[in-house]
């Protein structure tokens, strides 16, 4: 059985608009997807610390081995941009966690999904230094948005319920997109390939095959495609 | 609080608009059957809870329950994102993927009654390796979108919607159509527009940001129906002003979003008449 983990954040005490709709969308696939339900932390329990390598950045006080790098897929519902998904308390370290303080798949973490605006934006190639080589050391997937996304509940579940019917984790995420936004919108996705590895034809655990993880990836593929 | 808050001049043509009702469809199996056929399934249908999927070797066909919505897709059947030699794909030009999809929709016997091609958007793919610096990004599949009008009004949200794609010149390899077919059923009273905004002035959404930590900006106002994600059940569209606008706070410098108001005013009991969708939106959403 493989582990799931979600953040979520409504409130943001004025650091940003509040959103309505993150919880019901993460928890639609922490309640759907099958597999052990780990972890569940919202509002002012999510930090950003969560998702940092600890000793990494400034202020180093990450702890992904505790939470987000001990699951098989970790899921963020948020406001966010190029810089990283925005947390509602900035108090546990500095409120975004930024992709430079990011190392993931180093304990197990195959896919991390960033349902937030912005965060793998193309941004003229600058998305493979600030996302790619950096933070892939065994993580597979990370699926997100190059524009701004919609503050909705369902994107979440039908995600879940793509990954436990077969389809492939690229072709989930798609699909999943595809039914919860307008066609201005783009999702996008990085991905990390080495030698011997295979994550193109990535499933979820138990619906097909898994690649082995690209601990040292040689490969990065984005893409990014209207909804 | 006022202050924080800019608005766009709100102008409507219309004191009523029409209610459309949008029933539950009968997806029956001498319906899936033909739907099957029409799109060249040979395999058994599967039970996927909101969805009926037909895999085979060549395609995927998803018929969804709660609305008139298919998808017909190749691509989950393909082996990377471009050819194995690497070579960029030769894309029909948009005047081409505009013809070509029009020709296919007409092919596979899809109604497009109000539905009018939107834009032509790609597909943007690139491969990036540790020792090469610049990376370049390139099209590899073009999509032809349409969106849907009624009475003259947007049909807006992800459950009105076409897209045709292709990946080369040989044909389509994906096509979804999201979209509950109306039927009008008499008028209801519009909500004046100063309204909606005395609603998005209350929007509890921004009740903790401050005027000079904030800034929030309306910049432009339409009035449209709004159409849920397909796999929900929407016995009628609802009439909606939607507001695009932009909210910059410290810590986040620039966030475009666009918040819909239910354009009519409804008692819970009315709106449990017309139908439950109008409830759960509640009177502001995204």
């Amino acid at each position: 059985m493989a582990d799931i983990g979600i953040e979520w954040v409504k409130k943001y005490h004025g650091r940003a608009k509040d959103l309505s709709n993150t919880q019901a969308q993460a928890e639609g696939l922490y309640n759907t997807l099958s597999g052990v339900r780990r972890f569940n932390w919202g509002d002012d329990l999510a930090w950003d610390q969560d998702f940092e390598q600890q000793g990494t950045g400034s202020p180093t006080t990450g702890t992904d081995n505790t939470w987000i790098d001990t699951v098989d897929i970790a899921f963020f519902s948020g406001h966010g941009s190029t810089a990283g998904p925005l947390f509602g308390v900035a108090s546990r370290d500095d409120g975004t966690a930024k992709p430079t303080e990011l190392r993931l798949g180093n304990n197990n973490l195959e896919w991390l999904a960033l349902d937030a605006c912005e965060v793998l934006n193309w941004d003229s190639g600058n998305v493979f230094a600030n996302w790619g080589w950096p933070v892939f050391k065994g993580l597979h997937y990370i699926l997100g948005f190059h524009t701004t996304t919609r503050d909705e509940s369902k994107r979440g579940q039908y995600l879940a319920e793509n990954l436990n019917s077969g389809d492939r984790v690229r072709d989930a995420w798609r699909k999943a997109c595809q039914e919860t936004e307008d066609s201005t919108t783009e999702y996008a996705y990085l991905r990390a390939d080495g030698n011997g590895t295979n994550t193109f034809d990535d499933h979820w655990w138990g619906k097909g095959f898994v690649s082995s993880d690209p601990s040292s990836p040689t490969v990065l593929f984005f893409l990014r495609d209207s909804c | 609080m006022a202050d924080m808050f800019e608005f766009p001049k709100v102008e409507v043509d219309r004191e009523r608009v029409t209610l459309y009702r949008t029933p539950f469809p009968k997806l029956t199996e001498a319906k899936v059957a033909q739907l099957a056929e029409l799109h060249g399934m040979k395999a058994k249908p599967q039970d996927a809870d909101s969805r009926i999927v037909f895999r085979d070797r060549v395609a995927t066909l998803e018929l969804f329950r709660a609305s008139n919505s298919i998808r017909w897709s190749k691509l989950g059947n393909g082996k990377t994102e471009v050819k194995a030699n690497g070579r960029r794909p030769a894309l029909p030009d948009d005047h081409a993927a505009r013809k070509g999809a029009a020709a296919f929709l007409r092919e596979r016997k899809v109604p497009t009654k109000g539905a009018a091609v939107d834009s032509i958007t790609h597909a943007m793919f690139a491969r990036g390796e540790r020792r090469r610096k610049t990376v370049e990004e390139y099209p590899i599949a073009v999509h032809v979108n349409y969106r849907y009008e009624l009475d003259g009004l947007p049909v807006l949200g992800p459950g009105a919607k076409i897209q045709v794609t292709y990946a080369d010149r040989k044909g389509p390899v994906e096509m979804y159509v999201f979209w509950r077919a109306p039927k009008a059923d008499g008028e209801l009273t519009l909500l004046a527009p100063r309204a909606a905004l005395a609603l998005l002035r209350r929007d509890p959404e921004f009740a903790e940001l401050r005027e000079g930590d904030a800034e929030v900006i309306y910049r432009n106002a339409r009035l449209g129906y709004y159409a849920l994600p397909p796999r929900e059940s929407q016995g009628a569209l609802i009439p909606v002003y939607a507001f695009d606008g932009t909210v910059s706070t410290r810590a986040l410098e620039r966030y475009d979003f666009r918040r819909y108001v239910v354009a009519v005013k409804l008692t819970p009991e009315d709106a449990k008449q017309v139908d439950a969708a109008f409830r759960s939106a509640g009177p502001v959403f995204s």
